[in-house]
């Protein structure tokens, strides 16, 4: 019996990049060092990391576009160095939409996505996870009409996307400028026939909303998801509209592996069952000191706590 | 002579366990404070203000003080900057490092023109002089160009001879830079890389060029990669030194990868291109003895780029410093 659901890995967990396709020798890199760091420097072994775990999907940042062309001249030739190492798809990609808020910038972000829409289609992804205007910092609040700005340009994305066959979807983030107090508003404006919600269970519920209530009520909008953890449900304004709010100053964690914070999981997945979701459910779990642990923890959670639920 | 410490030494642009905290201001306030347990009274800082590369998009965002606005949203200011680090034992920033292959990496990301090049390395040139005026800071350390590499697909098209006419006009660059930044009561330095324009015997070509006040980096690591003695290189120049740099290597580049892009991550033969100083076959003391019989006075910036283990390479120079750069 075929599986509903199949499970894809964001990769910016491994680090702000990872610099080699593959390293040739390891003791270059072990000796005099004594090290583990030989163990995470390079694509080849990150991605039969994954694989090991039973994750035959990934996600790729925007930065992996110039890093692609300069490595391997194509998006098609990393598909194939993937596959070679039992990748089944390069599912999707991370984009931005900065400055989507300001009219004036709508050449600038949309030309930025039109060559990640094109870098999507070429490595066979699904989807876009978008974030849908700049940060809150020195931004923030938005304005009804900058609100409409952000939500024009990414109808224009979702539209222009489409025509590729990538689904276009908004990814919030709990310091982005589309917030606690506009995030609604914003996906009511936006057309559902190219624009979808990637449901990122930690931002959404850091901002201070239910993730499962809000896959209830939006679930025909929510095709995609980005599941991982927190434990700072509802997180003051100040805690989110800060500089560099991601990053926290004492650096305290935001996110957690799966079953690592408070996120009522279980009954997501009751709710997935409901509607009998399928397709890539996408992990991504930013954030931890060791992206090799917290791999395994998650995947142990879903393969022990929530595929008994739905699979 | 007196040491002091690169933050390059941390590499931003890595992956593995426990990478991530270096995106937050503590981890970079308790730096502060490791660099100067090590023994070190000055930290030369890197410049990226960019956004629209990717990473430099993710850097701005965390602690690391790498550019004006990085130091005003995470420190208050450069002045409060300043008085946080001389409290943590920092007495100076000796200076800070604009890489202009940084520049072409976000004219790539935004699709700009090449002929936005020029225009922007004065604007960044100008805007680190600014920073450097506000941190108290005296030297602006300029990497000589881009990485050849990049320099021939955008500038060259793929083909050759566009050289000349990029350097004429990188020698323009630096001596217009070099003019503002004595008007401000600053410094600036050239440093070389073994990818970039001042690879090999073209150093001294383009210096040839240059009016008296630029002063040299050399970075020992580089030149060696590039062919050339450190110890005779930094001798030719021993009228012109600042910031002189010490990082070491066991690598040797007989793929031809300074023509390449991305030349410090190689993808055939040998690919760990730098390696903690005293480790690999540099001269560092030999150096060190070269520069005290020429009378040398100025910073020794110690770097151990790429170190895979910052702590531990902290200490590791700590030791050399004390137990063979400084003896006799």
């Amino acid at each position: 019996m075929s599986e509903n659901l199949k499970y894809s890995y964001m990769t910016n967990m491994w680090g702000l990049v990872v610099q080699y396709p593959q390293l040739n020798g390891w003791n270059e890199w072990y000796e005099k060092d004594y090290g583990n760091s030989v163990y995470y420097l390079d694509w080849d072994k990150i991605l039969k990391y994954h694989v090991g775990c039973g994750i035959t999907g990934i996600e790729l940042m925007f930065h992996m576009q110039p890093y692609i062309q300069r490595f391997f001249g194509t998006p098609q030739a990393f598909a194939d160095f993937a596959r070679d190492r039992g990748i089944e798809r390069i599912t999707g990609t991370f984009s931005l939409a900065i400055g989507s808020e300001d009219r004036n910038r709508h050449p600038e972000v949309l030309a930025f996505n039109q060559k990640m829409i094109d870098f999507t289609a070429a490595l066979g992804g699904e989807n876009m996870n978008i974030m849908p205007a700049s940060g809150y910092y020195g931004v923030g609040p938005l304005s009804p009409e900058q609100l409409k700005n952000a939500a024009d340009c990414f109808n224009e994305i979702g539209r222009r996307a489409a025509g590729k066959g990538v689904d276009a979807c908004i990814h919030s983030e709990f310091w982005c400028a589309v917030n606690k107090y506009d995030l609604e508003r914003f996906l009511d404006m936006t057309d559902p026939r190219y624009v979808y919600f990637c449901l990122d269970t930690a931002q959404v519920s850091i901002m201070g909303f239910d993730p499962v209530k809000m896959y209830d009520h939006y679930h025909d909008r929510i095709k995609y998801f980005h599941l991982k953890d927190t434990d700072k449900q509802d997180a003051p304004d100040d805690a989110r509209f800060c500089a560099g709010a991601e990053f926290a100053d004492d650096g305290s964690r935001w996110f957690w592996e799966l079953g690592g914070g408070k996120i009522d999981f279980p009954g997501l997945w009751k709710l997935l069952k409901k509607y009998n979701h399928k397709g890539w459910m996408s992990i991504e779990t930013d954030g931890t000191p060791d992206p090799l642990a917290t791999m395994v923890l998650s995947k142990w959670y879903i393969d022990h706590v929530l595929s008994p639920i739905y699979k | 002579m007196k040491f002091g410490c690169s933050l390059e030494m941390i590499n931003m642009r890595t992956s593995g366990p426990n990478f991530i905290i270096r995106q937050s201001k503590g981890y970079w306030m308790e730096m502060f404070k490791l660099v100067a347990a090590a023994g070190f009274k000055g930290i030369e800082l890197p410049y990226n203000p960019y956004s629209s590369d990717p990473i430099a998009f993710e850097v701005g965002r965390c602690g690391m003080p790498i550019s004006r606005a990085a130091v005003h949203a995470k420190y208050e200011s450069p002045q409060a900057f300043m008085a946080m680090l001389r409290d943590f034992g920092i007495e100076e920033v000796t200076g800070v490092h604009v890489n202009p292959n940084d520049i072409l990496l976000e004219l790539l990301a935004r699709d700009g023109q090449m002929s936005e090049y020029f225009p922007m390395l004065q604007a960044l040139a100008d805007e680190a002089l600014d920073f450097l005026s506000a941190l108290g800071a005296k030297t602006l350390v300029l990497s000589i160009s881009p990485e050849i590499g990049l320099l021939a697909e955008n500038f060259g098209g793929g083909k050759d001879g566009w050289q000349p006419d990029f350097v004429a006009r990188t020698i323009e660059a630096v001596n217009q830079i070099a003019a503002r930044a004595e008007t401000k009561g600053l410094s600036l330095a050239l440093k070389n890389e073994f990818w970039g324009m001042g690879h090999g015997e073209h150093l001294q070509e383009i210096f040839a060029g240059l009016v008296p006040q630029v002063l040299y980096s050399p970075d020992v690591a580089h030149l060696s990669i590039g062919g050339q003695d450190p110890v005779k290189t930094v001798e030719i120049f021993a009228s012109r030194l600042a910031q002189v740099r010490l990082n070491d290597t066991s690598f040797a580049d007989t793929e031809q990868n300074f023509r390449k892009i991305n030349a410090e991550i190689p993808v055939t033969g040998s690919q760990r291109v730098f390696c903690d100083l005293g480790e690999g076959h540099v001269d560092a003391k030999g150096l060190c003895q070269s520069l005290q019989k020429a009378g040398y006075d100025g910073w020794i910036i110690c770097e151990s780029r790429n170190t895979l283990n910052v702590h531990r390479a902290l200490l590791k120079l700590r030791w050399l410093i004390d137990h063979e750069l400084t003896q006799a």
